[in-house]
């Protein structure tokens, strides 16, 4: 069977990407959350920028149930970082999903990683995150997951380089008892940042 | 502190909104200059598609102060791009155009008149003196009729400009060594609440 888009050609982009939540701060503030209706959004996009002084040094997200963000490990992530410094052809750094212990990718994790790391540097990216909270078949698990494109940057507060960062993960718990996210700061506090998360509302199950 | 944020249903359509766009076609366009409103926005989330003929070449970004367009050499940035041949292997930081606070632009896609770019990227303007602008990019470098079959290119890049953020009024797009043709491009911002 196919099926055609249905929705209305030249609706207002403010119809169908809607806005979840947003914020800025300008005191010291450890995690944001967001919840929002799996049912009517199943593709989601985070913005960011976030200080990372003083404390706050890495980005990383969890999603949340109905008992508040689900810290056990089971996650799964893997990240990317290539500095401006680096000399031609130098690979970027990898931490891949399988095999990986430390924390900056691996199986067992009990978060997601964003962006990192450093107090001495900014981070700002987008990351698309699919979170399917209904199904046809009540049977079938989906997992959430996040694809992210990020970069840490460089303040006058230190003179290390700037990294252009990637990465993706996912959470295996079944999506369909995902409430919301929290984006949060591995080490602390930030002292400055704003977050925004847009959701495309979806049209009815065909 | 922790923030919590119970908007969760699509409580309004404020959260991004077109800030701009432009589109040329049968016109010699060398940049597109866009002006920030930090009262708005924090960061700008950009789509484009440029034919890079006849002298465009390289899709590029710089800041904008008050003084004008920022040429100095203190922008840094990474590169990389991957042809879609079998068994190619990435470009990193290659060419010269990567570098640390020594660059005088930022690179979106590139090279060559032969091919068109199409990506996004965003654009982060703190309100800080404290802060530097910052981008990151996705796009793909892709052959036109001039070039005819062969390889399209996957990029990206990230970097930042070593000045203030909160002395930042816009950015431009530009192209390396002159004019496109045809293009589009669309900004959207990021409101700020």
């Amino acid at each position: 069977m196919s099926i055609t888009f249905s929705g209305t050609p030249g609706t207002t982009i403010g119809s169908q990407l809607q806005l979840i939540g947003s914020t800025s701060w300008s005191t010291n503030t450890s995690s944001v959350s967001f919840s929002y209706d799996t049912t009517l959004y199943y593709n989601l996009i985070l913005y960011w920028w976030i200080d990372h002084s003083p404390n706050w040094t890495w980005t990383y997200l969890r999603f949340r149930n109905s008992s508040g963000d689900i810290t056990t490990s089971d996650y799964s992530f893997s990240t990317e970082w290539q500095p401006t410094n680096a000399a031609a052809n130098t690979p970027p750094t990898w931490k891949g999903a399988t095999g990986e212990t430390d924390g900056d990718g691996g199986l067992n994790k009990n978060k997601i990683w964003l962006a990192g790391n450093g107090a001495v540097f900014d981070s700002h990216g987008w990351a698309q995150i699919g979170t399917m909270g209904t199904y046809n078949d009540g049977s079938y698990k989906h997992y959430p997951h996040v694809r992210t494109n990020a970069t840490l940057t460089t303040s006058p507060r230190t003179s290390s380089p700037t990294y252009t960062e990637r990465g993706m993960g996912g959470c295996y718990i079944a999506s369909n008892t995902i409430t919301g996210l929290t984006v949060f700061g591995a080490g602390g506090a930030s002292r400055r940042g704003y977050v925004t998360l847009v959701g495309f509302k979806r049209n009815p199950l065909s | 502190m922790p923030i919590t944020i119970n908007g969760d249903t699509g409580i309004s359509s404020e959260g991004l909104e077109l800030v701009g766009s432009q589109t040329w076609d049968n016109t010699s366009i060398s940049s597109v200059d866009f002006t920030h409103d930090p009262t708005k926005y924090t960061s700008y989330f950009v789509t484009w598609w440029i034919d890079h003929s006849p002298q465009w070449t390289e899709t590029f970004l710089r800041f904008i102060n008050s003084s004008g367009v920022i040429t100095s050499s203190s922008y840094s940035m990474t590169t990389e791009w991957h042809a879609s041949g079998v068994g190619s292997t990435p470009n990193w930081n290659v060419g010269g155009y990567a570098g640390d606070g020594n660059r005088s632009y930022i690179w979106l896609a590139g090279n060559g008149t032969g091919f068109d770019s199409q990506g996004m990227c965003l654009i982060s303007i703190p309100n800080y003196a404290e802060n530097y602008p910052t981008v990151r990019s996705v796009a793909t470098l892709v052959p036109s009729t001039i070039n005819g079959d062969q390889n399209s290119y996957i990029e990206q890049s990230g970097g930042d400009l070593k000045v203030a953020g909160n002395t930042i009024t816009g950015f431009r797009i530009l192209g390396s060594n002159g004019p496109s043709n045809r293009g589009t491009i669309n900004v959207m911002g990021v409101k700020r609440l």
